[in-house]
């Protein structure tokens, strides 16, 4: 185990994508196996150290960002298994700190896919685990929790739990936790409200037929440290192609949008039209982007990025599909783009991912952090929240983008300050936004999650008595209360119960 | 206008692996593309055509699998497109390639403008294009970076040079070779992704082309000899540099001043 006490190494591991600058350890643990992982929590356990795990570091909220005592960095866990194919795919074990990409291209090369694509490839797995982040496929394919089929981890106890999916399931709304030292954690599951979204990253997992395995899933590193998860793979799709329309107005943008959702979901199918995923970028993204890809149509007020698989059977037919559909909504050729080889794919690809490197270059020039919003609402809702959104910012005259997972509703609001007035201002906008998904039955974060930084949107959602009930559940796992403090909930939360 | 495009098609990599038997380059389970500078040559013709009205014809000399960069250049909006493939042509250098192509532009006849990539990335020659137009005859303006005019019988265009650009005129019909500076290529549209799926391409082989001059093709006509093809050995090492940031800097800041550097 390495341990490393250089403060220009430390200034390394303080930083995640949050623009959090607040972070500050007095040392970098380095741990090679589980047992010394163990070892060094058991001890810090003691002496009431805190931990804040670090993975990756491409989190938005400050998650792996440390406030103080140690960081644990999982570095040196960057092992992958081989592929256990099955007849309906396979599964994978690896490590917590394999990075995406890495698992991406592994699972290609044997023909089979690991379905979640959060933008940032250089994530890594324990990463995304802890988050259960997401990504743009996830219209299709749903966020990391389906893809777990079990993980390793070990408490702040030095207690190893393995647990795999089906093995322990909610029975009286008590979860059970078999842990190798021969001890069982018990505990009732978290009472918070119910949501009514699928794609949730706000706190913990909670529902009565609920499988323990899925508390475990976007814990934010608040129950213990991941070591080992067991991944599912599917057979990759032959082919895949993307597609970027972009229309005349928004709202025949929003239209679109809706038809693409229900017909997916089966409600008003459309021949063919079922893509792996559905995004969408208004005008003032496509503004920012025009400078550097000046194929943008001028009459473009907005744009929705599709990209649909096929087999090599049906390719012929998924593009008829398309092209009869497209034909339907009158959208002329010349404001689609189409991207089926890989070359041309990695340009759309670049075009998606210039825009928040486009946000962030400007926040950087400002020196204000910019104010994005991550709510997702229940698809009855999205209209109303969309007005909702437009509304508040035209009135509000602060520079703004909209964009985002319009397949699942979740669209991202980036407003760019200019000034402290105008990053309150969208800081009081944030919070009208937050309360009005909440009455609709939405969630305040569908992706990014709760970190250090979004703790009083979530209280929107759960109120303190929801602090009180993750913080129970908590102490189950971390007695000492060591691990990563502060995420999801303020730490005071914790004094109230010791 | 009709204007004619050379095309290429290239292996998507640039660790591009050799047989040490044979000295050849390995193509299978290698993708591959229409070369990039190739794609600019092709938005060009279609911008002319855009404007001007008339036809764009791709051409392109290679194996039977290079009737996918034709497709996917019917997919971008080209009208036709024609492979030369031919069994005499195998081993062709540069100079029996440009003779080839200038045969095919005798065939075609009725165009005003020729328009090539600077250069394919497999060989870096950037020969042939200047060659097809000393076959032919043709004024040619090398690394158009813009074309500022344009008329059924001239042309001028920016030459981009190392240190600012040339301006050039020149009667049509010319061959004119772009730089990736002269436009933004466009994907492929999705009719025309539909177009291209069921399009059959030209094929034309040396006897296709009346006067066609075997001995000038191939292996046998071309002056070129290849000896030895290698993947060259990377011969230089990392050093690391010992010591905390201050001490470490100072000891590259002297490394580089040995060197010349600076």
């Amino acid at each position: 185990m390495l341990i490393k006490t250089d403060p220009a190494i430390i200034a390394g591991y303080l930083e995640d994508a949050s623009g959090y600058t607040e972070g500050c350890a007095t040392q970098v643990v380095i741990p090679e196996t589980e047992a010394e992982i163990a070892e060094y929590l058991n001890a810090a356990s003691q002496r009431r150290e805190a931990i804040t795990i670090s993975g990756g570091r491409t989190g938005v909220t400050a998650g792996c960002v440390p406030q103080n005592g140690s960081i644990l960095s999982l570095e040196r866990f960057d092992q992958l298994g081989n592929i256990e194919k099955t007849p309906d795919g396979g599964s994978i074990l690896a490590q917590s700190a394999v990075r995406l990409d890495t698992l991406k291209a592994t699972a290609l090369a044997a023909r089979l896919l690991y379905g979640p694509d959060p933008t940032e490839r250089t994530g890594t797995l324990g990463g995304n685990v802890a988050t259960n982040a997401s990504g743009g496929q996830c219209f299709k394919y749903g966020t990391t929790r389906e893809h777990v089929l079990g993980l390793t981890m070990i408490l702040s106890t030095g207690e190893k739990l393995r647990l795999e999916r089906g093995q322990s399931l909610c029975k009286n709304n008590i979860l059970r936790f078999p842990l190798d030292s021969g001890r069982n954690i018990e505990c009732q599951r978290p009472q918070l409200p119910t949501l009514k979204v699928d794609k949730n990253a706000a706190g913990y997992y909670s529902t009565p037929e609920m499988d323990a395995l899925d508390l475990l899933i976007g814990m934010d590193g608040t129950l213990g440290v991941i070591t080992e998860i067991k991944l599912k793979l599917l057979p990759a799709p032959a082919g895949i192609f993307s597609l970027v329309i972009f229309f005349p107005t928004q709202a025949a943008a929003l239209e679109c949008a809706g038809q693409i959702r229900n017909s997916s979901q089966g409600n008003q199918p459309i021949a063919g039209i079922a893509p792996a995923s559905l995004e969408f970028m208004d005008i003032h993204s496509l503004n920012l982007l025009k400078p550097n890809f000046s194929t943008i149509p001028a009459v473009g007020q907005a744009a929705l990025l599709i990209e649909q698989e096929h087999t090599l059977e049906s390719e012929g037919q998924a593009l008829s599909h398309w092209f009869d559909y497209c034909t339907d909504l009158n959208v002329p050729e010349n404001l689609i783009w189409f991207a089926q080889t890989e070359k041309d794919r990695e340009r759309i690809r670049a075009f998606r991912h210039a825009l928040p490197e486009v946000v962030n270059t400007i926040v950087r020039q400002r020196k204000f952090r910019k104010v994005g919003t991550d709510m997702a609402v229940p698809e009855s809702e999205f209209p109303g929240m969309f007005e909702v959104y437009a509304q508040g910012l035209n009135a509000s005259g602060l520079e703004y983008l909209i964009f985002g997972h319009i397949g699942e509703c979740h669209l991202h609001v980036n407003v760019l300050p200019k000034t402290q007035a105008e990053f309150d201002q969208a800081k009081a906008m944030y919070l009208n936004f937050a309360q009005q998904a909440v009455q609709r039955g939405g969630t305040v974060s569908a992706e990014h999650g709760i970190g250090k930084i979004k703790h009083d949107f979530f209280q929107l959602m759960v109120g303190a008595h929801g602090f009180q009930e993750i913080a129970r559940v908590k102490r189950c796992f971390d007695p000492a209360l060591i691990l990563n403090r502060n995420n999801i909930f303020p730490e005071h939360f914790l004094g109230a119960l010791i | 206008m009709n204007i004619v495009v050379f095309i290429k098609q290239v292996v998507a990599t640039t660790n591009v692996k050799l047989d040490p038997e044979t000295g050849t380059m390995i193509r299978d389970g290698v993708e591959c593309i229409l070369n990039p500078f190739d794609e600019y040559a092709v938005e060009e013709a279609l911008r002319i055509k855009e404007k001007m009205g008339g036809k764009v014809t791709v051409v392109t000399m290679g194996p039977p699998q290079a009737k996918e960069i034709i497709r996917k250049t019917i997919g971008m909006g080209v009208d036709e497109g024609i492979l030369i493939s031919d069994r005499a042509l195998a081993g062709s250098d540069t100079w029996a390639t440009a003779y080839t192509l200038s045969q095919v532009l005798k065939k075609i006849g009725d165009y005003q403008l020729v328009i090539t990539g600077k250069q394919a990335v497999d060989g870096d020659t950037a020969q042939v294009g200047p060659e097809v137009a000393a076959c032919e005859g043709l004024p040619m303006i090398a690394w158009v970076r813009k074309i500022e005019e344009i008329s059924e019988t001239s042309i001028r265009a920016e030459r981009l040079m190392e240190d600012g650009y040339d301006v050039l005129e020149s009667p049509l019909p010319a061959l004119i070779s772009v730089v990736k500076e002269i436009n933004e290529p466009r994907l492929e549209s999705l009719r025309g992704k539909m177009k291209a799926k069921k399009y059959e391409p030209k094929v034309w082989g040396v006897a296709d082309m009346p006067g066609f001059d075997v001995a000038q093709v191939g292996l046998k006509g071309s002056p070129t000899k290849v000896f030895k093809t290698f993947t060259p050995k990377r011969q230089y090492k990392g050093e690391m540099i010992a010591g905390d940031a201050a001490q470490a800097a100072a000891t590259l800041v002297g490394k580089i001043k040995e060197m010349n550097i600076v």
